[in-house]
């Protein structure tokens, strides 16, 4: 993993499977939050929940050696820190960035249908 | 404690898989007397918790609820936590939270992801951190109960100066600066202070009226600097550093002026105590420049070599370490 020695990724390898776990459950959070912003009721409570639990990602994610998701959760933690203007206005310039971390934490997970 | 490893740790951050990452580093390292908690409210449960001590405590700085800076300064309120190293373990890099995190009390600073070499590093230098502030806080007690001459006090020891609000530990300046990195540390200058005949000053007198010495110089520092944006850190060896916000510039001859006039009431106990009145001498400000490969604690070095010379042409004779 990134800038670990081989003894302590090989230690890490358990905490990582089990974040990768969990992605499952994480990108159901996320989902749940987008609708929220998109249905304009409360987006400013969605918007502060997104940001936070990208930022939970933003910290560990680049550790266990997943940098890209790492970069796109802190990228998505600074768009949601700084949200401005409608909802509709916000996600238009922060939703791409959004996607491609969602995208992203489907990419890196297991394909446990092979199990 | 003679091994880092040793240390009773806490950590608090309210992520899980987190705590799971630095079990796992602590364990791979050796590090056996680690505790986790998930808030800023359940680390200050056990830290309140008067059968359990910590030597290092790890904070991260986002979290709900209280944050890992308003729960830096909530510990360094608790007397026995005064001193213990904390470093904040935190994805937030941006100068604002670390400007903050110090502020609040923090000794270091470092940013996640996590690499174990470098939290290792960082172990260590609290580790010896701890036995030194130990062996300081040993000699303050001993200074503030007994009248016993010097109690082991070096001249050249960066003592803590706990009842003068807004100082740091000398080593926490270092760190600040190491922190920032020389881009962002451009916008700070340092400025360093010297009590002239302040070798004289402790040789002549008990350690409780150098301590307190040392007290009244650092009120008028902060005092005279208070128009400013600042940082302030006793060095040891009589000498404190000043770090300014560059945007709020300083004239060194002005402020020695004006430090002189704020030492005015302290004059007659320091005379009485020593012999002597209490003079200061003040460096020029000192930065890096933008593409300098030093260290961004350089500064700190030449704003006291600055003042050792300043002191030394005008008659005084340079201050060295001593003990």
């Amino acid at each position: 993993m990134t800038g670990q020695t081989d003894t302590m990724s090989k230690a890490l390898q358990a905490v990582r499977d089990r974040f990768l776990f969990d992605l499952d459950q994480r990108i159901c959070e996320f989902e749940d939050l987008k609708a929220q912003i998109l249905a304009g009721s409360d987006p400013a409570t969605a918007i502060r929940a997104a940001a936070m639990s990208a930022h939970k990602i933003r910290g560990v994610a680049a550790t266990l050696g997943l940098s890209q998701l790492g970069d796109l959760a802190g990228a998505v933690e600074d768009q949601f820190t700084t949200a401005t203007g409608t909802a509709a206005e916000f996600w238009q310039r922060a939703g791409p960035t959004y996607e491609r971390f969602l995208d992203e934490m489907e990419r890196v997970q297991p394909d446990y249908s092979t199990f | 404690m003679e091994n880092q490893r040793d240390m009773r740790i806490l950590s608090v951050d309210d992520e899980a898989i987190f705590h799971d990452i630095l079990d796992t580093i602590f364990t791979v390292q050796g590090y056996r007397r680690n505790l986790r908690a998930r808030s800023g409210a359940e680390a200050l449960t056990l830290l309140r918790d008067p059968d359990r001590q910590f030597d290092c405590i790890l904070l991260d700085i986002q979290m709900p609820g209280m944050d890992g800076i308003e729960l830096c300064g909530h510990i360094r309120a608790m007397p026995k936590y005064a001193t213990t190293p904390i470093l904040m373990l935190t994805s937030m890099s941006e100068q604002g939270y670390i400007d903050q995190a110090f502020a609040a009390g923090a000794s270091d600073y470092l940013t996640k992801p996590i690499n174990e070499v470098e939290l290792n590093a960082r172990l260590r230098a609290a580790f010896h951190s701890i036995n030194e502030n130990q062996r300081i806080e040993a000699l303050t007690w001993q200074v503030e109960t007994t009248s016993v001459d010097k109690v082991g006090m070096r001249f050249a020891d960066p003592i803590n100066l706990p009842e003068v609000k807004d100082m740091m530990a000398y080593l926490a300046m270092q760190n600040f600066l190491l922190t920032l990195g020389n881009l962002r540390a451009h916008s700070w200058s340092a400025i360093g202070f010297q009590i002239v005949g302040g070798a004289q000053f402790f040789a002549a007198t008990q350690p409780r009226d150098f301590l307190e010495m040392l007290q009244d110089v650092a009120i008028s520092i902060r005092d005279g600097l208070k128009t400013h944006s600042y940082r302030l850190a006793y060095a040891g060896n009589g000498e404190f550093v000043a770090l300014i916000d560059k945007s709020t510039p300083v004239d060194p001859d002005e402020l020695q002026d004006r430090l002189m006039d704020l030492l005015e009431p302290f004059e007659e106990f320091h005379l009485a105590a020593s012999g002597q009145t209490v003079q200061i001498c003040v460096g020029e400000p000192c930065s890096n420049s933008l593409l300098t490969l030093a260290a961004a604690t350089a500064p700190l070095d030449r704003a006291l070599q600055s003042v050792r010379q300043k002191a030394a042409l005008a008659g005084s004779a340079p201050i060295a370490a001593t003990g």
